[in-house]
């Protein structure tokens, strides 16, 4: 047995309490997934993207109807895209991937999406740290730093990253709990962070001027020295990949195999509409209110005070800690540990990367990034389920044949990214020719390889 | 008593939203609208915590 087999075979009992479909009684009704999506998607990330659209000087109409086409087209994604497989198929992302690519490439994909995870989950910390740094006197990154500014930033990411692995270990359970309660109050955090900015940027209490000082003051059109002028078709394109591993590429088939319908895929517009366009706005009013600095933690603190600090800090961490949760489980695999130790090393490679102001400073640019690294997997996915019975492909030759690897899988994989690599394209919009590519090209393999009869 | 939990956090989450519209519109200073916050936030935890534990 090769070492990979070793390992695929390993990550097959990880997961093995989800491998067979869903049954009709574990059906979940609406208003769980209307639930799961608000919850999820009003994160320690909306601090700072909503205020980044700021800084890269959006108007007010290119915010408004970017943001509203982008999710439009996010939760058509979700419904029309992810729900219908999912529901059809009854199986996690994992489980169907393994049938269609082998288990050697589908064991890739997981690490891969667990050195993303961990990434994001630094993100989440670093978010946090600018909560928590003003207590110590330390002061956030510059818009311009890479690398960690000063010791007292390297402690205090450590810190923080050292409290959220050890909640991580010592149970996800509770947690998931308390990130239940926090993110009502998260939300509400946004909405009254901005209300409170309101007077400092000169809105009168009869609102007869906001849409004036929303022109002049907040998304004005000048983006920032040193950021790059941002239109509506960055805003849109944004709204709609922030997602993309989830709804074009699959990842959320594991929320929706639970969905009596695939119709049930518009109750992500809860999440969008709250977390992706209401916190996004919020935000953007915050940071206008502290003359456009990107301080998450300030912003909030300025706005609402100490429970401003709170809010900051809360969402990255009942954010940071699923994120954790995932990518130690699909690291698990690698090395056999126990939970609590693969954990504590996921904990230790995100704090390393949360150090580096740029995962946050950065954040647009590595979301872009995520979503196109793990596309063109959804695209597969969607060319064998729908597309090969119509052409008359056979689906699932991997598994029929007991292959390890789908070659045809891993060549469209890597060409699809080698191609969006050189595409002159803004990185924003480059997954979407890139998701053709990879669709044609898996379905030409598909054609010039299928068996003779 | 589970009830009156709920109704306590839903109750504290809205005192959460007003105490920053009280501020935009002149009725509350800034910093009785950050306590009032932060008070409504307290009993927030508190009551939807009490509310969520026991869970049936």
């Amino acid at each position: 047995m090769s070492r990979l087999a070793r390992l695929t075979a390993r990550m097959d009992q990880l997961y093995e309490y989800d491998r067979e479909p869903v049954q009709e009684s574990a059906l979940e009704p609406g208003r769980h997934f209307a639930g799961l999506f608000a919850g999820e998607h009003v994160a320690a990330t909306e601090f700072v993207i909503g205020a980044f659209f700021v800084l890269h000087g959006v108007t007010l109409r290119d915010l408004f109807f970017g943001l509203l086409v982008g999710n439009l087209l996010a939760v058509l994604s979700w419904t029309f895209v992810c729900a219908p497989i999912a529901t059809d198929t009854r199986l996690t992302l994992y489980w169907y991937l393994r049938k269609i690519a082998g288990p050697g490439l589908t064991f890739v994909y997981n690490i891969a999406n667990a050195v993303l995870y961990c990434i994001l989950a630094g993100a989440m910390i670093a978010v946090s740290a600018t909560a928590l740094g003003p207590a110590f006197g330390i002061r956030s990154p510059g818009l311009s730093d890479f690398f960690p500014t000063s010791l007292g930033w390297v402690l205090v990411t450590v810190l923080i990253g050292a409290v959220f692995t050890l909640f991580a270990i010592l149970g996800f359970e509770k947690l998931a709990r308390f990130g239940g309660l926090c993110s009502p109050w998260i939300f509400v955090a946004f909405l009254a962070g901005a209300i409170a900015s309101l007077p400092k940027l000169g809105v009168a209490p009869d609102l007869s001027n906001l849409v004036e000082v929303a022109r002049s003051r907040v998304w004005t059109g000048v983006a920032t020295e040193g950021q790059e002028k941002f239109t509506l078709g960055h805003v849109l394109f944004f709204a709609w990949f922030a997602n993309l591993a989830m709804h074009i590429g699959l990842s959320d088939m594991a929320l929706f195999r639970f969905a009596k319908h695939w119709g049930y895929g518009l109750y992500s517009a809860v999440g969008m509409y709250t977390g992706h366009m209401l916190a996004w706005i919020c935000s953007g009013i915050m940071v206008a209110a502290i003359g456009r600095e990107m301080d998450p933690g300030r912003m909030a603190y300025e706005a609402l005070g100490v429970s401003g600090a709170f809010a900051v800090f809360f969402a990255g961490w009942t954010t940071a800690n699923p994120t954790l949760y995932r990518a130690g489980l699909a690291l698990q695999a690698v090395t056999g540990w126990p939970r609590w130790k693969i954990t504590l090393v996921a904990g230790g490679l995100t704090t390393a990367f949360s150090c580096f102001p740029a995962v946050f400073l950065k954040l647009l640019d590595y979301v872009a990034l995520y979503g196109l690294v793990l596309m063109p997997i959804g695209a597969i996915v969607f060319a064998e389920h729908w597309l090969f019975p119509r052409l008359g492909i056979p689906r699932y030759r991997a598994e029929a044949e007991g292959a390890l690897v789908n070659w045809r899988a891993a060549l469209v994989w890597a060409g699809t990214l080698a191609a969006c690599y050189f595409m002159p394209l803004h990185l924003f919009y480059r997954w979407l020719p890139g998701y053709g590519i990879a669709l044609a090209g898996y379905v030409v393999l598909g054609l010039a390889t299928r068996p003779r009869t | 008593m589970r009830k009156a939990a709920l109704v306590l956090a839903l109750v504290s989450l809205a005192a959460c939203l007003a105490a920053p519209v009280a501020y935009f519109r002149g009725s509350l200073g800034e910093d009785a609208m950050k306590n009032l916050f932060l008070l409504s936030s307290v009993v927030w935890f508190a009551a939807a915590g009490f509310w969520s534990a026991r869970r049936p």
